[in-house]
């Protein structure tokens, strides 16, 4: 039987980029300049995110 | 979580979702083209254009004004704005019958009298804004599709406490893409649905405080600026008005190291009956959305206040640019359609995997 993971650590990393997300979309409003860039660096982290499951679970399920 | 506990989640994720699917659909498809508008008005609208007399004296707005107003006979004047790179004046004005929101809009070339082409306000984009705002159904519209925008966030919030029992024994980012269809469309939709929620929640909140503008300004007339207008019996007759340069330069020296955006003219949301309202951004990128108005008495050209925005106003004017993604330049653009985009995957998987569960049950 697979094992029950705890609610931070199914939470964790949902939180983490939702944390990151909000810098971003606030950075960019409150900063100029390099803000711009980081926050589309940020913000696109999230879709980066959503690639890389699909990219592995399409790896995966090759293998 | 108690299996009844979880049912009670479900019901709400899935009835929140089911009823405001449809609008969401609609706000993210006529969404998408919008984050882009700059881009798509400079497209649709390019035109070779120079002012007549570029290096010429400029009229002054009151004679602006006269124009544009001998153009549109019978109207009165709502709003005047500044185009930043070009000496343009763009004069709003409306029939003093004309129902809410029908405006004559004219750019006109400062250094002639000239009408000026748009750079802003292709038919095709304001359509599209106008089905975004309120389905062109004014305040009701706004305020409805506010209520769908709730019922987003309520969709958002179920989902992510639904997502926890249904991660317990999953691995992060698990797509079962060896499962059948109903399965690995229910982890793009869960994956998807997690990794966004910052940016919805935002977006969504951020929509609904835009579609409260008009309650929100309304609020602000009959509250602090009503204590402006105490003295004023009538509102002040259109014939008898003070200069209208003579405003803009007092405004100027009451608020110095300001940039001026637009004027707006009394009897507008924007302003009481008795004043040019003349608003002013700051230089800094979150200043530059955050207005502040001197009011100057349209009869006497006296400044009569500074009337500076409660944080009812400041927080309407910050959910714009914060709901439309149009402050951080192109690459934050793109990332605001990819996200967009998402969430239109995110609204279909739901709809599909409510189609399918209901199909089965059936």
């Amino acid at each position: 039987m697979r094992r029950s993971f705890p609610l931070f650590a199914i939470l964790a990393v949902p939180l983490l980029l939702t944390i990151l997300t909000l810098i971003g979309l606030f950075g960019a409003l409150i900063y100029d300049g390099a803000w711009d860039v980081i926050g589309s660096a940020l913000l696109g982290g999230v879709i980066g995110v959503a690639l890389w499951a699909w990219v592995r679970a399409r790896v995966g399920h090759r293998s | 979580m108690q299996t009844r506990t979880l049912k009670g989640w479900s019901w709400v994720h899935k009835w929140s979702s089911l009823v405001s699917t449809t609008f969401l659909l609609m706000l993210c498809i006529t969404g998408l083209p919008l984050v882009f508008s700059h881009e798509l008005d400079h497209l649709l609208l390019d035109e070779p254009w120079a002012p007549a007399h570029a290096d010429g004296r400029r009229l002054s707005l009151d004679q602006v004004l006269e124009t544009a107003l001998a153009r549109q006979p019978g109207e009165v004047p709502a709003f005047m704005s500044f185009d930043e790179d070009r000496p343009v004046v763009n004069v709003t004005s409306r029939r003093p019958d004309a129902p809410e929101g029908q405006y004559s809009f004219q750019p006109i070339d400062q250094t002639s009298g000239d009408a000026a082409p748009l750079v802003a306000g292709h038919p095709v984009m304001e359509f599209l804004l106008q089905l975004h705002t309120d389905m062109f159904l004014g305040l009701p519209g706004m305020l409805f599709l506010g209520a769908m925008g709730l019922l987003l966030v309520v969709a958002v919030v179920s989902g992510v406490v639904l997502y926890v029992p249904f991660m317990r024994r999953l691995v992060f980012g698990t797509i079962r893409i060896d499962k059948a269809a109903r399965t690995r469309w229910l982890d793009y939709h869960n994956l998807l649905g997690i990794v966004t929620v910052g940016w919805v929640l935002v977006v969504g909140v951020t929509g609904i405080v835009n579609t409260l503008a008009t309650p929100i300004l309304a609020y602000w007339k009959d509250t602090a600026l009503k204590e402006l207008t105490v003295a004023y019996a009538d509102p002040a007759p259109v014939g008898e008005r003070a200069s209208l340069d003579a405003a803009v330069e007092r405004a100027k020296v009451a608020l110095p190291g300001k940039t001026l955006q637009f004027v707006a003219f009394p009897g507008t949301a924007y302003s009481t009956d008795h004043h040019y309202a003349v608003f002013f951004h700051g230089d800094t990128p979150l200043t530059t959305h955050l207005t502040t108005p001197a009011l100057i008495d349209a009869r006497t050209g006296e400044l009569a206040a500074i009337a500076p925005t409660p944080w009812y106003v400041k927080t309407l004017a910050l959910s714009q640019p914060l709901h439309f993604g149009d402050y951080g330049g192109l690459a934050l653009k793109i990332v605001w359609a990819i996200l967009d985009l998402a969430t239109i995957i995110i609204l279909g998987s739901g709809l599909y995997l409510w189609l399918g569960k209901r199909r089965k049950a059936i």
